[in-house]
């Protein structure tokens, strides 16, 4: 909102004069009062085994029109890309034998799933929705920290926070025109009834299935289904018979054509995963290769957003679409080169370690934030599998103001666009989650 | 045609939401007559109030008001008590929220946030007044907010089936031979039928009149014959939606069955057969809940595929 003089960014000034407007005591009363419509509401995630309302900033971003049009076309671009590679991936790998990539990135990734080798989707889309993580870097411009091709959640609170936001501060949305995010789940529920199956009817039948309601993401699951007006289902409302899968309704079997799924790949499938697991449905993966129905995300997606594939995606824009990278990625070192696996040890202390699978900053070890002793411990599991990690130079994010118990105070953000791809063309979301940190910035 | 474990969980909630209406509403007559006549010993009292709903574990201890409302008023982990029943119905509701309609799943929402953890004798009735008002809410909701789909019929049959029961048990611990005005107004106010009564029948109440009422009164909304009427046209409509809308040999399905002979044998036998033997005909009409809900079961929320 300020530039470092102090002064207000342009793109803020409306904000900034209505907010101002206000005062700090009206603004903080609305907050609450926004903060209890959520728990009213039940807006909450899982958190620990409990139940929590999910925590809304009442200071809105901004991001200009021109600004965002960039980040769209990169977002695109980036989509464009990965859905080319997986596709590769699963057939041919053309990008190994043209040298691209080596063969290693991919013989050694458990996120590649042998089932799904020869498989191609009935419209060819295996990324229906993606959520591609961005940062502004010390110069203020956006960067890409990671893709998220399997599972991307948060979008549900981008329609509710916006939702509460126009409710709870009308005047803010007076001062400038705001894109509108509510047309998603129509967006949505057309990217999957694009991919359904040629033996599907005229209007395929779409469901979201979830882990079930102690899943934190489990909100979500409920507003995207709902919002869509398809049905909510849970693995045991789904069952497989002659390779075609079917829920269980009151008046029997029914067909199930699109399967928007959100419970993680190797818990889909007994058959083909962790034979243990209870949240899957046997026989699905067997019906996804019948072409008998088809799963959003396609299953195996994993090894696009490992975060050893993240360093080769400017490579493979290059690759695949003869274009130069709109949005570049963080720097980073790649620790299987045993060059950066060296620099990387001499400077743990400065760098951000990323574990490759993990995502949301799960495993994520912040060098100058870390204690000798947990140095000590990530230089021995680097150097056990430096396959499994990442490193970045710890980037100069940007902040924005957020209201905290004492006022407003700049804290470190990041942003997450979502998009859908509907075989035709992908769609970015003109709005984001922007994720705060919950521990002040430095100054 | 909807998800069978959707349709399960709205019957669930219909249920427990009845449940938690009706619990408060008798607690509060008979918690309240316990607690203003200082020559009644409360222990038998007691007794008595957890016969109604069951409760088989009672200590001596438990033969206080106290310990009653904590029991079958505040004890979440007990899905027959006020705040237990609603919390359960809201859980039921947080699973199918795409079936609800907004409206209704933030009334259960709310409602279940503003539960007391404890409730004094001195404050009871304040407590039972929320639960009552946060019911009508919900049950105004469903409506004037839902399509009168598969879903609701399920709702409703579940709420009709807990208010038949719940009268049943009422009527059963009743005691049959205190014909006194004050037991019979008792009863009719832990019914919620005494001004309904008092405007049917004008004048002084009487027991048997009383009785008659309450199972037979064709359009009193609590009556145990209006309700299982209800009952079977909910049931008669969701057949229709399953496509067995006419069936000439009268009805195959178990649940309609089930009803439709616990209607007849209210409605066409001289009241003094059921009053002969009361006792065993309001066991009887208990067992219909059960039938119907292992009926429904069979048919829509398991069926054979």
């Amino acid at each position: 909102m300020f530039a470092p003089d102090g002064s207000v960014h342009p793109t803020y000034q409306a904000l900034h004069d209505a907010l101002a407007g206000l005062g700090l005591e009206e603004f903080r009363a609305r907050s609450e009062s926004l903060a209890r419509s959520y728990l009213d509401q039940g807006i909450t995630f899982d958190y620990a085994g409990e139940e929590r309302p999910f925590p809304i900033d009442a200071i809105p971003r901004v991001i200009a029109a021109e600004e965002w049009t960039r980040v769209s076309a990169g977002v695109t671009q980036r989509v464009r890309a990965l859905e080319r590679f997986l596709d590769d991936l699963y057939q041919d790998q053309q990008a190994i034998t043209d040298g691209v990539i080596p063969a290693e990135l991919v013989t050694s990734s458990t996120y590649v799933v042998d089932a799904m080798r020869g498989y191609t989707p009935p419209n060819g889309v295996r990324i229906h929705i993606s959520g591609i993580d961005l940062v502004r870097d010390g110069a203020g411009d956006f960067r890409v920290l990671e893709d998220n091709v399997r599972t991307p959640s948060g979008v549900s609170y981008v329609l509710s926070n916006r939702r509460a936001m126009a409710q709870g501060f009308p005047e803010l949305f007076a001062a400038r025109p705001v894109r509108r995010v509510g047309e998603y789940p129509g967006r949505l529920l057309a990217a999957l009834q694009a991919a359904a199956p040629d033996t599907a009817g005229e209007e395929a039948t779409v469901v979201v299935l979830t882990p079930g309601r102690f899943n934190s993401a489990y909100f979500e699951h409920s507003l995207l289904a709902r919002t869509m007006g398809v049905d909510l289902v849970e693995a045991s409302d789904l069952v497989e018979r002659g390779e075609r899968i079917y829920m269980r309704t009151t008046a029997g079997l029914r067909r199930v054509d699109v399967i928007y799924k959100r419970t993680d790949d190797e818990f889909l499938d007994p058959e083909v995963f962790r034979p243990d697991s209870m949240l899957g449905v046997p026989g699905l993966v067997r019906s996804i290769l019948a072409g008998n129905v088809v799963v959003a995300n396609a299953i195996g997606n994993g090894i696009g957003d490992d975060k050893l594939t993240y360093t080769y995606v400017p490579d493979l824009i290059r690759y695949y679409l003869a274009e130069e990278p709109i949005l570049p990625n963080v720097d980073t070192w790649r620790l299987e080169e045993p060059e950066s696996l060296e620099e990387v040890l001499d400077r743990l202390d400065e760098l951000v370690v990323k574990p490759v699978d993990g995502s949301g900053g799960k495993g994520i070890v912040i060098g100058p934030a870390a204690s000798l002793e947990e140095l000590g411990v990530l230089r021995e599991r680097l150097q056990a599998d430096p396959r499994g990690w990442i490193a970045q130079p710890v980037v100069q994010l940007s902040t924005v103001p957020t209201l905290v118990e004492e006022g407003p105070e700049p804290r470190h953000v990041d942003l997450r666009p979502f998009a859908l791809n509907s075989g035709d063309d992908v769609w970015v979301l003109p709005g984001g989650l922007t994720r705060v940190a919950r521990c002040p910035a430095a100054r | 045609m909807m998800l069978s474990r959707i349709a399960d969980s709205m019957f669930w909630i219909g249920r427990y939401v009845e449940r938690a209406d009706q619990t408060a509403r008798i607690l509060d007559v008979m918690l309240q007559a316990i607690t203003e006549d200082a020559s009644l010993d409360a222990a038998p009292a007691c007794r008595g109030v957890y016969q109604i709903f069951g409760v088989e574990d009672v200590e001596d201890s438990d033969l206080t008001v106290q310990r009653v409302l904590d029991r079958l008023v505040t004890d979440r982990q007990n899905p027959s008590s006020v705040a237990g029943a609603l919390q359960t119905a809201r859980e039921n509701a947080r699973g199918v929220r795409e079936a609800l309609s907004t409206e209704v799943w933030e009334s259960l929402n709310t409602t279940t946030l503003g539960l007391p953890r404890g409730v004094r004798p001195s404050r009871m009735h304040g407590a039972f007044q929320f639960a009552k008002d946060r019911c009508a809410v919900v049950d105004g909701l469903v409506d004037s907010s839902m399509t009168r789909d598969e879903a609701w019929l399920f709702l409703r049959i579940g709420q009709l089936l807990e208010r038949v029961d719940m009268l049943a048990r009422n009527l059963q611990a009743h005691d049959l031979e205190d014909s006194s005005d004050a037991a019979t107004v008792m009863l009719l106010r832990s019914c919620s039928a005494h001004e309904a009564y008092i405007r049917s029948y004008r004048g002084r109440v009487r027991a048997a009149r009383a009785i008659e009422f309450l199972l037979l009164d064709s359009i009193f909304p609590r009556s145990a014959a209006h309700c299982l009427g209800e009952i079977d046209a909910a049931l008669e409509a969701l057949a229709k939606l399953h496509g067995n809308s006419f069936d000439r040999l009268g009805t195959a399905e178990p649940g309609r069955q089930i009803v439709g002979r616990a209607l007849a044998s209210l409605r066409f036998r001289p009241l003094d057969d059921i009053v002969e033997s009361f006792d065993d005909e309001m066991e009887q009409l208990q067992m219909v809940t059960g039938a119907v809900t292992r009926a429904l079961g069979t048919t829509y929320f398991h069926p054979a595929n």
